[in-house]
């Protein structure tokens, strides 16, 4: 084959090969919130009540996300705590825009300080629909040095047409911006155009002579003088003062036209007053957890004791955004919106060896199963190889008349390989409920 | 207007060798396109980064400082090598337009078609003005130490003038919940990008606030000093890997074009 035909086999190999992975690409849906590990997500911040007041608007129509989120006391130790964190959302780029945003009411447009373990925030976000299209949104808590940690996401469509969206704010000086999206880049883009106009004029005037062969050789030949005449150093010197008077030129017709201005601003906020937290009239001790990696089940033994004054319904089991219910507790049913996304509630529930009313100063150990394919879609199920060997999430125990309770429960977390294994695990977890009862 | 006529017929060019010595041009001019125009955005996406790509990241200390200093190695090394070889002076134009362009278009068609990022976010920043300051004192002084103290220290202390002005609109006051957030704060907050929270932003930040409200003088002083020794280095640097010493097969390419080895 001659050195042409290898050449064009090639180059309609590479044609061919940049094709393929061309022509059938779809977008990205996902953001990667499966990738964080276990740990990470099953012992930071746990969301719950969580609202998207719609699941379609259309261009420039708001909405709000709504939610609670604990942050957990047994923070793993591997990711920074929450000195600095950011409220945020999690949706595939910039397609909602944001009007406003709070954590516990208080502004939420910068970052806060200080957040404390073993407590409850309030987040709120209100956005409006400007890219059309169906968008899976998370709320989001960006913590310093951890990195962005989601709850559960729902699909929001956005109707209309792109081209409608406007953004319109109105400064304190009582100029009105029509469109934030759009706002100054015709005047930045106009003074680049200006600076490129120039440039390409300074290059066209050394770019239309004989250019890299000749001028070497004359350079060598030691014919400077023909190169770089004296009209040419009048014009370099020319350059640099019309240069010079374009920027301060553009410099004070900016300030000039805009004498009120003010910096970036960098404030961190605090949260000076906590919302009213949910009641916790329990005393939980881990006993043993394992997870059943054929069966896909996690298996909790822990002793509860009810130290208020209800008797408490065991109701759900959550983590990670998963919310596990024990769908014979009513109260716990209720909790569940008809409309909240199903792929957050697996259908598997939560199964509890004697779920009985807890009475007023009554211990009992329970025997709780979570089983559900959720635990390997959500990818919850590495744990078997992390550095951090531990689960985390909340138990939601319930009132009669429906009040919650919030409860966080952790511990270490054993794999179960094997059927014996299985079988093993579940007679010892029986054999501890019968000692208690 | 030119002295083609002169300049050619002491390098001893026909009317044929001209013609071809024309395409030899053309293809380093394309070559030069492609290359530089794909590695200095590139370089400075990766050294600049976040204060380059958004407009509530163009701060009074660090974009000042960062982004002259940094697009000064390219400007500087492809100054010294049209200088030292050619006696051209628009390296340095060169290089700051091979970064504008290309950003310009990865910021409409990757940031802003793509991915839905509103340009008003995105718009680049320009060192054009700069340039031209560095090739036109290149001219007048021909040397280039004194070319990187005069034109050096102008890339440097002007390049916040010369972006500030077009811009200025960006630091209007706007309340926003009871809180006062220029119009750039408000465009970072409105069009939310997911994995940018807002205290990763290394903005206004060091002990220049001592200095009161006159900040950016100093700031735009000391990119200045910094860039008259990048241009010196950047210089050096230029012409050691413009060598033929690079090219295994300079001989092939010096008698393809009738140069002798």
């Amino acid at each position: 084959m001659t050195g042409f035909r290898k050449l064009t086999v090639l180059g309609l190999a590479v044609l061919a090969g940049f094709l393929a992975i061309t022509i059938d690409t779809k977008p990205a849906l996902s953001h990667g919130e499966r990738t964080q590990e276990p740990f990470f997500r099953m012992r930071s911040m746990q969301w719950y009540d969580v609202t998207w007041s719609k699941t379609s608007v259309g261009v420039n129509e708001e909405w709000e996300m709504t939610a609670k989120v604990y942050l957990m006391k047994d923070w793993p130790e591997t990711i920074n705590k929450p000195d600095l964190v950011y409220v945020s959302l999690l949706a595939p780029g910039p397609v909602f825009a944001r009007t406003e945003s709070s954590l516990n009411g208080i502004p939420a447009r910068q970052s806060f300080r200080d957040l404390k373990l073993g407590t409850v925030y309030d987040y709120q976000m209100k956005l409006v629909g400007r890219v059309p299209g169906r968008w899976h949104v998370h709320p989001e808590i960006a913590v310093a040095g951890s990195g962005p940690l989601v709850g559960p996401g729902e699909w929001v469509e956005v109707t209309g047409s792109a081209s409608d969206f406007a953004f319109p704010i109105e400064t304190m000086t009582g100029e009105k911006i029509a469109n934030l999206e759009t706002y100054g880049v015709l005047n930045i883009g106009m003074w680049h155009l200006i600076w490129l106009a120039i440039a390409a004029g300074w290059l066209l005037f050394w770019l239309l002579r004989p250019l890299l062969i000749p001028r070497f050789l004359a350079l060598q030949g030691g014919r400077e003088d023909l190169l770089v005449r004296r009209t040419d150093v009048v014009a370099g010197a020319m350059l640099v003062v019309v240069s010079l008077t374009l920027i301060f030129t553009s410099y004070y017709l900016g300030v000039s036209k805009y004498p009120n201005r003010v910096p970036l601003q960098i404030t961190v906020n605090e949260i000076e007053k906590d919302i009213e937290q949910p009641p916790d009239d329990l005393d939980i001790t881990m006993k043993r957890t394992t997870y059943d990696v054929p069966g896909r089940a996690l298996r909790m033994i822990f002793e509860a004791t009810n130290t208020g004054s209800s008797p408490l319904t065991l109701g759900e089991f959550s983590t990670s955004s998963l919310r596990f219910v024990d769908k014979k507790v009513p109260q716990a049913m209720a909790r569940v919106a008809p409309d909240y996304p199903r792929e957050w509630v697996p259908e598997g529930g939560l199964q509890v060896s004697n779920n009985a009313p807890l009475q007023p100063g009554e211990t009992r150990t329970y025997t709780v199963e979570a089983i559900d394919v959720a635990w390997e879609l959500e990818r919850l199920t590495s744990f078997l190889t992390d550095v951090d060997a531990r689960f985390g999430g909340l138990l939601f125990f319930y009132e009669p008349d429906g009040r919650r309770h919030l409860t966080e429960i952790s511990g270490p977390i054993l794999p179960v390989f094997t059927a014996g294994d299985m079988v093993s695990q579940n007679e010892t977890g029986a054999q501890v409920a019968a000692v208690s009862q | 207007m030119f002295n083609n006529k002169e300049v050619l017929e002491y390098a001893g060019f026909g009317k044929m060798a001209s013609r071809y010595s024309m395409y030899w041009d053309l293809i380093v001019v394309t070559a030069i396109i492609l290359l530089f125009g794909s590695v200095i955005p590139l370089s400075v996406m990766l050294m600049v980064g976040d204060w380059d790509f958004f407009i509530d990241w163009r701060d009074r200390q660090f974009w000042p400082l960062v982004f002259p200093i940094v697009t000064i190695w390219y400007s500087a090394a492809l100054a010294g090598i049209f200088w030292e070889n050619f006696r051209l002076p628009i390296g340095a134009t060169v290089g700051a337009v091979l970064l504008l362009l290309p950003v310009w278009l990865s910021r409409w068609g990757t940031w802003h078609l793509f991915n839905n990022y509103p340009m008003s976010m995105v718009t680049p920043t320009q060192v054009i003005s700069g340039a031209l300051i560095l090739d036109g004192c290149m001219l007048v002084f021909r040397h280039y130490v004194f070319t990187a103290i005069v034109g050096g220290f102008l890339y440097g202390f002007t390049f916040y003038f010369a972006n500030f002005g077009p811009m200025a609109g960006f630091f209007q006051p706007v309340e926003h919940q009871g809180a006062i957030a220029p119009v750039a704060d408000m465009v970072g907050y409105a069009f939310p990008r997911s994995a940018t929270p807002e205290y990763i932003r290394i903005v206004e930040r060091s002990t220049l606030r001592t200095f009161g409200d006159t900040t950016v003088f100093y700031t735009a002083s000391f990119a200045g000093y910094v860039c008259v020794l990048m241009y010196l280095i950047w210089w050096k640097i230029g012409n050691w890997f413009a060598q033929a010493t690079f090219f295994p097969n300079a001989s092939w390419i010096k008698s393809s074009v009738g140069l002798k080895d």
